[in-house]
């Protein structure tokens, strides 16, 4: 079973070493095989410094893609080298790296896809502020509508996919806040979408990459792309 | 239309033309994408030749005045143009993301072999 770790990291300079290394003790308690691979999303800070001064492993995109482009290159990664489950990971330190055990179980259970979600048995204290709980609940509801699957946290990054899943996100994966649309992609293609309870922290160092203004317009495109998502026949994407 | 309107729109029809032969030759824009707007300058001489032509169809419809019909049309096409340039960018963006995250796994392979 050969599992490997995506890192997205944009400007994360504080943040990687200590991830990197949170992932890495998981991996030697581990009975699988995990490996893990840093994509950096082109930062313009000392990111691509500290990885190369402690000969991690990482691929440095020679521009900035954003998230959805880095998170599909770390899928295109576990394609090329036939990983069996791939883990997203983000770089921020948000993610706790004790769970990544029970992402892959779940997989190994026979799930083709697993969110770690902060909303179901309260597992995590850091949730999120006001607003945006309003906006994922509302896109939990429209994501209910439109594929008949209850999927409590739509945006969270903490995820890990099989095979199918890894194959199917080196094809097709959305550029711009791409948790909902991808999930919705994968229920479409009728593939088993399960959710499992993890902690989540708030970030150590530096600001997230969402902006509150830009967080209305979020909520309408990224509504309109899981609609149009949900009108593909499958196959067809 | 008078003659010296006549004379006047012809001259800009000419400027742009030279514009757009200029253009094509310097390769600043691509022969398909040309040759598409050289299509429109003759459409623009039809027009100032025989306005007539735009005066009946307009009347035909129902506009009240021939510049309305000019407007409305103008802007349609000019909407339609907004949007297949909207369509070809998000092409060219797919396709870069693809080269970009394509050279980058390359890349790292490449100085993973040279250490």
């Amino acid at each position: 079973m050969k599992v490997l770790i995506i890192i997205p990291a944009y400007n994360e300079e504080l943040n990687i070493k200590n991830t990197v290394e949170k992932v890495k003790s998981v991996s030697k308690k581990s009975e699988y095989s995990i490996d893990y691979i840093i994509i950096n999303d082109g930062s313009t800070d000392k990111t691509l410094d500290i990885c190369r001064e402690n000969n991690y492993k990482f691929i440095s995109l020679i521009q900035n893609l954003g998230i959805g482009g880095a998170v599909q290159t770390g899928y295109k990664y576990a394609l090329e080298n036939d990983y069996d489950i791939a883990v997203q990971f983000d770089g921020d330190g948000q993610h706790d790296e004790n769970y990544i055990i029970n992402l892959i179980n779940e997989i190994k259970n026979g799930s083709d896809f697993v969110i770690g979600s902060r909303f179901i048995k309260n597992l995590s204290k850091f949730k999120s502020t006001g607003l945006r709980k309003v906006g994922i609940k509302i896109l939990s509801i429209l994501i209910k509508l439109c594929t008949n699957k209850k999927i409590y946290d739509t945006t969270s990054g903490f995820r890990a996919g099989n095979k199918k899943v890894i194959k199917l996100f080196a094809s097709h994966y959305p550029v711009e806040y791409p948790e909902p649309e991808s999930t919705v992609f994968l229920l479409r293609n009728n593939l088993k979408v399960s959710e499992i309870p993890v902690e989540m922290h708030e970030r150590k160092f530096g600001t997230s990459s969402i902006k509150p203004l830009k967080s209305l317009y979020y909520m309408f495109s990224v509504s309109i792309s899981i609609i149009i998502t949900t009108m593909y026949k499958k196959g067809e994407m | 239309m008078n003659l010296s309107l006549k004379i006047f729109l012809f001259f800009i029809l000419l400027l742009q033309f030279i514009l757009i032969i200029y253009t094509i030759k310097s390769r600043k824009i691509s022969m398909r994408y040309g040759s598409f707007w050289i299509f429109i300058l003759v459409l623009m001489c039809i027009a100032i030749i025989f306005p007539n032509i735009f005066i009946n169809i307009s009347s035909l419809f129902g506009f009240e005045t021939t510049s309305n019909m000019l407007f409305l049309f103008g802007f349609f096409f000019l909407f339609y143009i907004i949007f297949i340039l909207t369509i070809s960018l998000s092409k060219q963006q797919a396709i870069i993301k693809i080269l970009i995250q394509e050279l980058s796994i390359l890349k790292a392979k490449i100085e993973k072999k040279d250490i």
